[in-house]
């Protein structure tokens, strides 16, 4: 879920930008070190596909459907870190040429949809798989969309908090965390949640299954 | 240079849109940004309009309907918001459509670098992706089933996961060649 310009107010999205803009650049420096000339072709192509998923219509039980984000898939096939900054180029690309999303929201979009499911979703898949690995993939998809949304309800939530006219009136977002928590949090519970999960579960068993050169090639890189 | 300073003025806008709260300077900021934009001005209304409509008419009617309930004046933030949302992302069409947003970026050589490989392979990706769904709309007399689609979307990922990998080693040769790593 990406949020538009005009709901966050000068103090979220200025501290927000504070935390992602230095998280970015440090994922970068820290990609560089281990894959040097490879990252930024890598990165890209990357951000290429992560734009693609978000435009494919995965179908759940129960007859609905809904986009994934794929942040889960990134960060388990290679690793957390080009998971965020990938999804963080994508959000940039939207908001700036597609108008979905901010710009004022990008560092929240960013640090939601990119930080926080990429690596919910990494640590969880390393914890849960030695168990079962259809579930941990599962799971991992699952939780990353909740983290995300989690995120995300938390900082629309505490908008009318630090942001309100004298008289009390909300001036961005209205709608505090007693509503936007259940709301988007739930939604991405029993919704969302499900639709990256199936995704994560199909896309990353079948990358393992067919066994490619390539996830030893990017490991090897 | 010009495209930079266009950015500075964009992120001055910005702030400017998001610590006002007054209605009839919003107002004001949005009839010049319509001026500003001259023939463009019915494609980036039309490009604005549909980018906020859904989220802003999911938020106001949810507001109304809180302050119906609740026995609030509820109009004043519902314009507020509206405004404010519509100026912003007007602003932001308007700012990518007079401007050259990469060369905007060029502050930061690791930014443009990954903004435009990004957005010219985001490009090509959409292209075949659409040549995909075609290729399997035009195989089907009736709608797939679930594990079809599962099936689809499968070698779908793994298409295009391969094709990434395989794009940056020959982009980082091409860039190698070009003497990009070259401090």
């Amino acid at each position: 879920m990406h949020i538009p310009d005009g709901y966050l107010s000068p103090a979220t999205y200025i501290s927000s930008y504070a935390a992602a803009v230095p998280l970015f650049a440090y994922g970068i420096k820290k990609l560089k070190e281990s894959l040097d000339e490879k990252t930024l072709p890598l990165i890209s192509s990357l951000t290429a596909l992560s734009f693609l998923v978000m435009m494919i219509n995965i179908p759940i039980p129960g007859g609905t459907s809904g986009h994934a984000v794929g942040a889960a898939a990134i960060s388990i096939l290679i690793n957390p870190w080009i998971g965020f900054i990938s999804l963080s180029l994508v959000l940039l690309i939207q908001a700036v040429i597609f108008g979905d999303g901010g710009i004022t929201a990008w560092a929240v979009n960013s640090l939601s949809m990119g930080f926080a499911a990429s690596f919910t979703a990494y640590f969880s898949y390393r914890f849960l798989s030695g168990f079962n690995r259809g579930f941990a993939l599962f799971f991992s998809g699952w939780i990353s969309a909740v983290a995300s949304s989690f995120v995300v309800a938390f900082f629309l939530g505490i908008q009318p908090m630090i942001a309100h006219a004298p008289d009390g009136k909300p001036l961005f977002f209205p709608f505090g965390l007693e509503i936007t928590i259940p709301a988007l949090v739930l939604s991405h519970m029993v919704y969302f949640g499900i639709v990256e999960g199936v995704y994560t579960f199909v896309v990353v068993r079948f990358i393992q299954k067919t066994k490619n050169q390539i996830l030893g090639e990017i490991n090897g890189v | 240079m010009k495209d930079r300073l266009m950015l500075l003025l964009y992120i001055a806008s910005v702030l400017m849109l998001t610590s006002v709260h007054d209605l009839l300077f919003l107002s004001f900021f949005l009839l010049s940004l319509f001026l500003i934009s001259g023939k463009d001005l019915l494609s980036l209304l039309r490009k604005s309009f549909i980018s906020v409509v859904f989220f802003n008419f999911a938020v106001s009617i949810s507001y109304i309907i809180f302050g119906l309930l609740k026995g609030q004046e509820w109009l004043s933030y519902v314009v507020l918001l509206n405004l404010r949302v519509f100026s912003l992302t007007f602003l932001t069409f308007l700012f990518v459509s007079k401007i050259n947003f990469f060369k905007a970026v060029s502050f930061s050589k690791t930014l443009q670098y990954l903004l435009t490989i990004s957005y010219s392979q985001i490009t090509a990706y959409t292209k075949s992706f659409e040549d995909f769904r075609l290729s399997l709309k035009s195989r089907l007399i009736q709608r797939p089933d679930r594990k079809d689609v599962y099936t689809f979307i499968s070698r779908v990922f793994s298409y295009f996961f391969k094709k990434s990998v395989e794009n940056s080693k020959e982009i980082s040769q091409a860039m190698r060649s070009r003497g990009f790593f070259i401090d």
